[in-house]
Formats: C-alpha cells, sequence, structure tokens
C-alpha cells in the first residue's frame, strides 16, 4: 500500500534547488560548458564540459562530468558540425543562440536541436533530438545503421573520406517495410532512382518488386525478417524501368543496405532498406580495373622485352666477351707469329750470309783451277779449237756465280747497314752525284732527265741508301725504255703530315698488273733483254722499308711507270 | 827475279792450297812452299824456322782468316808477339774471299802487309811482289 506524500511546505524552494531539479529531470539535454582561453586571457580556444544533466548524458553519452574532456576534443574536425563555433560565437555574444545541427559521435548520426546562451562564466547548451520532436519512433535503429554505413563508408580503406562527403550529397533511398508481407510504409525522396515510376507505398513487395528482381530481393526482406540480422548486398541493379526497355537507359548499381526494425519487444516487426547509388564507384572501379589489367598485360609485354633485352645484352655480353678472348688471342698468336718471323727474318739474313761465304771459297776455288788449267795448257799442245768456247763459257759461269754471291751477300748486310747514321740527305746532290754515274747511258739513250725536287727538304735516309735508291730508280728508268721513244724521266718530290715522297715517273716499257705483283721479288727479272739481277729493286725496297717507309708503284703497259718512295719525317 | 826464301801457304782448304802452290811454283817464286791448315800448325812452321828468313831473302805469308781451330785474326794475334828479329823478314798477306767490317777495321793494327781476295792470280802475285817485296815477275 502507498501513501501519497504530504502536500509540500508552503516554502519557496532557491534558483539553485530549482535549477539543480529541472536540470536533473529535463528530457532535453542540458550540458554546462565553461570557456578555456588562451594566454592572453581573451581569446577562447576551447570550451570544457563541466556537466551534463541525465538527457544530455545519454544523448551524447557522456559522464556526469566528464573530467577534462573539451569540446574540440570531442569534435576535433574544424566544421565538421560547426559546433564550436555555434558555442564560441553564443558565448561572445551573451545572446541566445539557436540552431539545427547535424552531427555524429560514437555509433549514433543524429539531428540535434540545439541552443545556448551565456550565463556568467558559463555557456548553458540545450540540446533536443530533433527526430524525437518529430516524432518518427524508428529514428534510433535507422541512424544508427545510417550511421554504421557511414562510418563504414568513412573508414573503409577503399572509399576515403569523400565517399561520405558524397553520399552526403546523393542521400541514400530509404525505403520501410513492415510486416511479414513488406508492406511498403515509408519512402524517402530518393527511392525513384532505385524503383522507378512505381508506387511503392501501402503496396506489399510481392506486388511491386519487378519480376527481374523479384526473386533475390523477396529472399532478402524474408532473410532479415527472419532471422533478425542485417544484411548487405554489396552490388545490385536498380530496378527494371516500367516504360523504356532496360537497355535504353545506363545501368545504375546499388549497394542495398537492410536492417531489421524491431518493435517495443524487440520482435522484428519491419525491414528498413538503404540503398545507394555506387555506379559512379563502379565505373570508376571498373576503369581502375580495366587500366589495371591493361597495366598488368603493359607489364607483362614489358617484362617479356625486358627479358628479351636481358636476353641480347647476355647474348652481346657473351659476343664481345667471346670476340674479346678471340681478339686477345689473334693479338698473341700474330705477336708470337711476329717475333717467331722477326727471328727468322735474322735466321735468313745470317744464313744468307753464312751461305753465300761459304760458297765464296768453293767458287774461288773453282776459278783458281779454270785459271790454272789455262795456264798449265802446253804451249806445245794448245786444247782442241772445241774445248776454247767451253773453258771460256764456264769463266762466264764462274763470274755469274760469283755476282749472284756478291748480290746475296749485298741484301743479307742491308739490315746491319739500317743502322747507318741518318744525318738528312740533299736530294739535289744525290740526283747530281748519280746523273754523273750515268751520263754515259743518259747520253747513249738521248734521254731526257726532269729534275723538280725544290720543294723537297733534307730527306731522312743515309746517304748510301738514298743513292742506292736513286740510282736504281733511274737506271731502271733507263734500261727498261720503250724502243719507239727516247726515255723521259721526271723526278718529283713532295711533303706530307710527317713524310716526304719521291717520285720517279718514266715513259718506258710499262708493267702490267701481273708484272707489277712481281716486281720487287728477289731475283725477279721481268725483262730480259736488258742485263739485269733482279736484285735491285729487291734491295732498295728493303731499304725503305728498313726505314719505316713504303715503295709502291704505278704502272700501265707501254705508256710507263712512276715509282713513289714515301719515306716517315719522323 | 831473286827469289823468295819461302812461302808459306795457311788455308784450312786443301784444295786452296794446292791452287796456289801450283801457282807460285810455276811462276818460280820460291824454292820452298809450306803449307798449314791453320793458324797452330803456322805458328809451329815459324818456330821451327825451316828456312831462316834474311832481308835479301824475305818470307811471304798467305793467310786465310776463317779456318779452325786458330783462325787468321788469332794467328795475328799471336804473331805480334813473336820477337820481332823473327818477324823483320816476314811479310803477311791476307788471302780471303771476304771480310767482316769488323775484321776488316781490326787488320790496320794488326801486321799485315796487305790484302787479296780469292782466287789468286798471276796479276795479283805481281802485285803482291811489287808492293811488298819490290821484285817484278820476269815476263811470260
Amino acid at each position: 500500500m502507498e501513501f501519497p506524500p504530504p502536500a509540500p511546505q508552503a516554502v519557496h524552494p532557491t534558483a539553485d534547488a530549482l535549477f539543480s531539479t529541472l536540470f536533473s529531470i529535463s528530457v532535453a539535454g542540458v550540458v554546462i560548458l565553461q570557456p578555456m582561453y588562451a594566454a592572453d586571457q581573451r581569446t577562447i580556444t576551447d570550451f570544457a564540459y563541466v556537466r551534463l544533466n541525465p538527457a544530455a548524458q545519454q544523448l551524447l553519452n557522456l559522464p556526469e562530468a566528464p573530467a577534462g574532456l573539451t569540446l574540440r576534443q570531442r569534435y576535433p574536425h574544424p566544421d565538421h558540425t560547426g559546433i564550436y563555433q555555434f558555442c564560441h560565437d553564443a558565448f561572445v555574444s551573451g545572446q541566445y543562440r539557436q540552431r539545427d545541427v547535424h552531427f555524429q559521435h560514437n555509433d549514433l548520426s543524429t539531428y540535434l536541436w540545439v541552443a545556448a546562451q551565456r550565463s556568467g562564466p558559463y555557456l548553458l547548451v540545450s540540446i533536443a533530438d530533433s527526430a524525437d520532436l518529430n516524432g518518427l519512433s524508428t529514428s534510433t535503429p535507422l541512424r544508427r545503421a545510417m550511421a554504421q554505413e557511414m562510418q563504414r563508408l568513412q573508414y573503409s580503406p577503399e572509399q576515403p573520406h569523400q565517399s561520405y562527403e558524397a553520399f552526403m550529397q546523393q542521400l541514400a533511398v530509404i525505403i520501410v517495410f513492415s510486416g511479414p508481407n513488406h508492406i511498403c510504409r515509408f519512402t524517402n525522396n530518393q527511392y525513384k532512382t532505385l524503383v522507378g515510376d512505381r508506387v511503392l507505398l501501402g503496396h506489399p513487395a510481392r506486388e511491386v518488386v519487378p519480376e527481374a528482381v523479384a526473386p533475390a530481393f523477396l529472399e532478402w526482406l524474408d532473410a532479415v525478417y527472419t532471422s533478425g540480422q542485417p544484411l548487405v548486398v554489396p552490388e545490385t541493379l536498380a530496378w527494371p524501368a516500367t516504360a523504356a526497355p532496360a537497355a535504353a537507359t545506363p545501368s545504375t548499381y546499388f549497394t542495398l543496405s537492410l536492417q531489421p526494425m524491431r518493435n517495443q519487444q524487440g520482435q522484428v516487426d519491419g525491414v528498413a532498406v538503404f540503398a545507394y547509388d555506387i555506379t559512379q564507384q563502379r565505373n570508376s572501379r571498373l576503369h581502375l580495373h580495366n587500366l589495371n589489367s591493361e597495366l598488368a598485360s603493359l607489364n607483362v609485354e614489358l617484362s617479356a622485352a625486358g627479358r628479351e633485352l636481358a636476353n641480347s645484352q647476355r647474348e652481346i655480353h657473351q659476343l664481345s666477351a667471346s670476340f674479346e678472348e678471340w681478339l686477345q688471342q689473334r693479338t698473341q698468336g700474330l705477336e708470337a707469329r711476329n717475333s717467331l718471323l722477326t727471328h727468322m727474318n735474322q735466321e735468313l739474313d745470317s744464313f744468307v750470309y753464312s751461305a753465300s761465304h761459304d760458297l765464296r771459297a768453293p767458287i774461288a776455288n773453282l776459278e783458281g783451277l779454270l785459271n790454272e788449267v789455262d795456264r798449265t795448257v802446253p804451249a806445245d799442245h794448245p786444247l782442241r779449237p772445241e774445248m776454247q768456247p767451253l773453258l771460256r763459257m764456264m769463266h762466264g759461269a764462274v763470274q755469274r756465280f760469283q755476282q749472284t754471291i756478291g748480290h746475296l751477300t749485298e741484301l743479307s748486310r742491308v739490315p746491319q747497314e739500317g743502322e747507318l747514321p741518318k744525318t738528312p740527305v740533299d736530294l739535289h746532290a744525290v740526283l747530281a752525284d748519280v746523273q754523273l754515274d750515268l751520263t754515259t747511258l743518259l747520253a747513249e739513250t738521248n734521254a731526257r732527265l726532269i729534275v723538280q725536287v725544290d720543294d723537297c727538304g733534307p730527306i731522312p735516309l743515309s746517304l748510301k741508301h738514298l743513292r742506292s735508291i736513286v740510282y736504281n730508280l733511274l737506271s731502271n728508268a733507263l734500261k727498261y725504255r720503250h724502243p719507239d721513244r727516247p726515255p723521259v724521266i721526271r723526278v718529283t718530290c713532295g711533303q706530307m703530315d710527317a713524310a716526304v715522297e719521291i717520285r720517279v715517273q718514266d715513259n718506258g716499257l710499262g708493267l702490267t698488273a701481273e708484272q707489277q705483283q712481281q716486281l720487287f721479288r728477289l731475283f725477279r727479272r721481268l725483262h730480259h733483254h736488258v742485263e739485269g739481277s733482279g736484285v735491285g729493286l729487291f734491295l732498295i725496297k728493303r731499304m725503305v722499308e728498313n726505314a719505316g717507309g713504303q715503295l709502291t708503284v704505278q704502272s700501265e703497259a707501254g705508256v710507263g711507270s712512276t715509282f713513289s718512295v714515301i719515306l716517315p719525317t719522323e | 827475279m831473286e827469289k823468295l826464301s819461302c812461302v808459306i801457304l795457311v788455308d784450312d782448304d786443301d784444295t786452296t792450297n794446292h791452287i796456289n802452290e801450283s801457282l807460285i811454283r810455276s811462276l818460280g817464286i820460291t824454292d820452298y812452299i809450306f803449307t798449314a791448315n791453320d793458324g797452330v800448325q803456322a805458328l809451329a812452321l815459324l818456330e821451327q824456322q825451316v828456312v831462316v828468313p834474311s832481308a835479301a831473302h824475305p818470307v811471304l805469308l798467305l793467310l786465310d782468316i776463317t779456318m779452325p781451330t786458330m783462325d787468321g785474326m788469332a794467328f795475328l794475334e799471336a804473331y805480334q808477339h813473336l820477337p820481332a828479329t823473327s818477324r823483320d823478314a816476314i811479310r803477311i798477306v791476307v788471302l780471303t774471299v771476304n771480310m767482316t767490317s769488323a775484321n776488316l777495321a781490326r787488320v790496320d793494327d794488326l801486321p799485315v802487309a796487305g790484302l787479296a781476295s780469292k782466287p789468286l792470280t798471276v796479276e795479283k802475285m805481281d802485285t803482291i811482289l811489287q808492293l811488298h817485296f819490290q821484285r817484278k815477275l820476269a815476263d811470260g
């Protein structure tokens, strides 16, 4: 049995007591904030939570006195809700201020009615849930779901903050079905983007959902309704248009979130469907996907090309390595062969020298013996007449033999005499000297010798060798003259880069290409009608080459020849 | 022509020696011809003094250069250490097919009267006698 309390005493309660009671029982949330100042004690930097009444505690999910908590800690993002600026302005102005504020914390997405006014050092803030004021009973779970979705969007790695912005700009489709038959009870303004021109309100889902999507859609609704578990369909097409063929309109994609709605007893009595357009994200994703696969195939191509390149490089490297190896081997081989050849040349020279020397003694003996035969033929028994020419021919043969051996000896001495002192020689003087030697031959052949060597400096060769060379070339030009015309010999010279060239040009017999090839060979005589040993050109070529120079010939049979001696001046 | 005391032929080649001996004998230059095949044999001949040379009867020594055992150059080196009295009436003529330039240079410093190339001929012999012995071959 309860007894009613006695009538209150006629005592006026104090303002404090009244406030305190009101503070405790108010259905509107009341928050007492205290401004925090910067060092200059003038600029407000933040507001500290001083105290919250039970309603505010429930609304904001905060304790009665959140120690140390400030408004900015609670809402760190500037302009996120505008709540700080609102409080600041209210405090500074001292006027009553109110506004409609949407804000979000924990898992609550809330439209709040906020009013604030300064009271002494404090700012009193009164908060009411605007949804409650509008009396929508399902608001809390809806908001919770919405908040969850928004959070999911906001924190999912693929969809950074901008998704939330996008979401806010094109608000989600909201359709609420109630009862086991899913009768549509609520749609928001956006719902047509999902369902087209269909009228949903008051109809069971079964009747309005088009056939194309009905089985799946109804299954989802049933599933959520019977299990009480929320369901997310990540990607589904908008419902086909009623009139125009589906292909005519571009496809629109949605993500569906189906949330169970519960009555006071906690039983599921409906399903809320949130749908938001993900076409753009999907396109972007597809585009990105395409780009990615293009990139991937490009990568494959590139890596294939890279592999080929690497292979080619490896091959080139191997080739160049083996080429270098080959080159080195070849160089070594050539060097070895070169020193072998040099050695063989020296051997050959000394062989020629000793051979010619060793042959001389028996030849001398042969000559001596022939002389003795001549001498010992008794005066009273002269040789038979036919023997005389035989003896003469034997003398001739021995003489030729001696000459040849003499040439050979001379040849073998050329390299040794290559060490002759090389005081540069005046070509003019050498030519005059040689001309003197050839006076008879020049006169006999009625030859004309044209000397144009004024442009020529001193010749870097030993006098002996230069004389031999000039003598050989000039006497050859006279010896191998053309029978139809008197010889004309032109001696010219010219300075080249680090070299000097002496040319002896004649209008003689000339040489065929074949003859030119054999010209400088030892004992090679191309013409038999004139005397010659076949040694001269070989010898002077050797002299020129020993001095680092070149002896070449340009010739045309029947026209004439030009011999060129090039000697390095360094 | 007043004959030489003797002629010594120094050559390792017996044919050369034979030819030269035959020529000299036919020219009646001397009655005594000795042969040696190398420098050692030549030195031995000189030491034996088979024939004593004198100013009136000098000795001609024809010397080859290239020989085994002791060649012409080595012989000349050894020869110049003999007493001057035993060398006074000896004239040495180098008879060779060819001289290396090194040997030619050394010959100047050695007791060599002259050089002649092989083979020895009547003309060359005449020249040697005129230059080094003030004698002349009889005509014919």
